[in-house]
């Protein structure tokens, strides 16, 4: 008997630091410095992600802990944004595997209201710290004229300064 | 070092701020009044010691000659961060590095890039960098009676208490970008004393064809946001987890588009409940 593709895709989520907050999973990647919000539905999978679950496995120990709406389809949407996000491990699921139902299309078979436990992942990326910063005021010392107040990062003598 | 140490020395002072101690050396004891204006609220003076980050100001004495001029620089540590023809220009660069260094290394408190003002006890918090409208905000809350706390760094304690950074408003001017400091007490408004906490996240920008209806957010959206507008998330993200965490819990979180600053105020301030 043929092994199904959901039984081949094993994935495995990365090292990271991560925090629950209510339903929600913070998740903050130190290598890429990106930061991720995950609801409950998605952080339910991202957790079963551990290198040896199957899909399939994954769908059946989430319905077991009371994801109900859980299922095969929902399961792939899952992985595949949480893959896009840099959130699994490289190489333990690719994108040609199992069903490649769109966000509205699972949403129009489902119902609005089943649609409410759809995963969702927002990503941002934590600036370093001189993004963060107000502009360089005039005359800082800066490396580009993004960092200017004035919008123009120049020479002044042999040293680069923020300039009118 | 060594040559910077030869140009400096005449004054100093050793000094703690959310944690973390600064030096600042001065060849000219005068300029130590001047600086106090560009040190952060509550610092304290310590004991010459070891310091985390060291400041030299270099200011140029000399008499002023035809077709010569005469600069005033400004290190840390060992790299020129500024040199210029006027005092008050130089004291602003330092102001402003000092304030990146500590945002960026403390512990104690934990900073985001952020305008905050004080309502019946609460504060509304309006996170955002540069061009945000920040400011623009801020001053109409404070022309509303709103209490002035920052218009540029929200101090955050482990408690997720917002502590007062009352330095003048960076009011921009529309042609030229450049900032114009202006005092609270200008608009009226008195300046915040006492840490509060959070009544309010607003996540906010202006888009000139807005209207401010703004969605409830959830608490691990709001903390992403901030994250992305926190100094110290790259250097300490397990403490600014725990920061975040523990400030977006007990607040309101809203965020949408604004048009004029006067109806997002008008809208936050008539729905406000204590």
């Amino acid at each position: 008997m043929s092994k199904k593709r959901s039984d081949c895709a094993r994935p495995r989520s990365i090292d990271a630091l991560f925090r629950e907050l209510g339903n929600e999973l913070l998740i903050y990647d130190t290598r890429t410095h990106r930061g991720h919000c995950l609801n409950k539905s998605a952080a339910a999978v991202w957790k079963a992600c551990d290198g040896k679950a199957t899909v399939s496995g994954i769908v059946v120990e989430l319905r077991a802990k009371g994801h109900s709406g859980m299922n095969e389809e929902i399961a792939w949407m899952t992985l595949r944004k949480l893959d896009k996000a840099g959130l699994l491990v490289e190489g333990t699921f690719t994108e040609s595997d199992g069903c490649a139902l769109s966000r509205r299309e699972i949403i129009r078979r489902m119902g609005k209201i089943a649609a409410i436990a759809l995963p969702v992942v927002t990503s941002m990326i934590v600036p370093a710290p001189a993004s963060a910063l107000s502009c360089f005021p005039l005359l800082h010392t800066c490396s580009s004229n993004a960092e200017c107040c004035s919008g123009h990062c120049g020479l002044s003598g042999v040293t680069l300064v923020c300039l009118p | 070092m060594k040559s910077i140490y030869r140009l400096v020395g005449a004054a100093g002072i050793c000094f703690e701020a959310f944690g973390v101690r600064v030096g600042i050396r001065l060849n000219d004891p005068a300029v130590l009044g001047r600086l106090e204006a560009h040190l952060p609220p509550g610092w304290r003076r310590r004991q010459p010691q070891v310091v985390e980050r060291l400041y030299s100001i270099v200011v140029n004495r000399n008499a002023a000659r035809p077709g010569i001029r005469r600069f005033h620089l400004l290190y840390g540590n060992a790299q020129l961060l500024a040199r210029h023809e006027t005092e008050a220009e130089l004291y602003e660069v330092f102001g402003t590095d000092l304030n990146s260094y500590l945002a960026q290394t403390s512990k104690d408190r934990f900073l985001v890039h952020a305008g905050v003002v004080g309502w019946n006890g609460k504060a509304i918090v309006i996170p955002g960098r540069s061009y945000s409208g920040k400011t623009t905000l801020v001053k109409e809350f404070l022309e509303c009676g709103a209490v002035y706390y920052s218009d540029e760094l929200a101090v955050f304690d482990r408690r997720g208490h917002v502590h007062p950074f009352p330095k003048p408003l960076g009011v921009r001017d529309k042609a030229t970008q450049r900032q114009e400091k202006v005092r609270a007490d200008e608009f009226g408004s008195e300046a915040g004393v006492k840490s509060i906490p959070v009544g309010l996240f607003l996540f906010t920008r202006y888009d000139d064809s807005a209207c401010w209806r703004p969605k409830v957010i959830s608490p691990g959206r709001a903390a992403l946001k901030l994250l992305a507008n926190a100094f110290s998330a790259r250097k300490y993200p397990e403490e600014a987890l725990a920061f975040l965490i523990r400030t977006v819990r007990r607040a309101r979180l809203l965020s949408g588009a604004r048009g004029e600053a006067k109806n997002l105020v008008r809208s936050v301030l008539g729905d406000w409940k204590a």
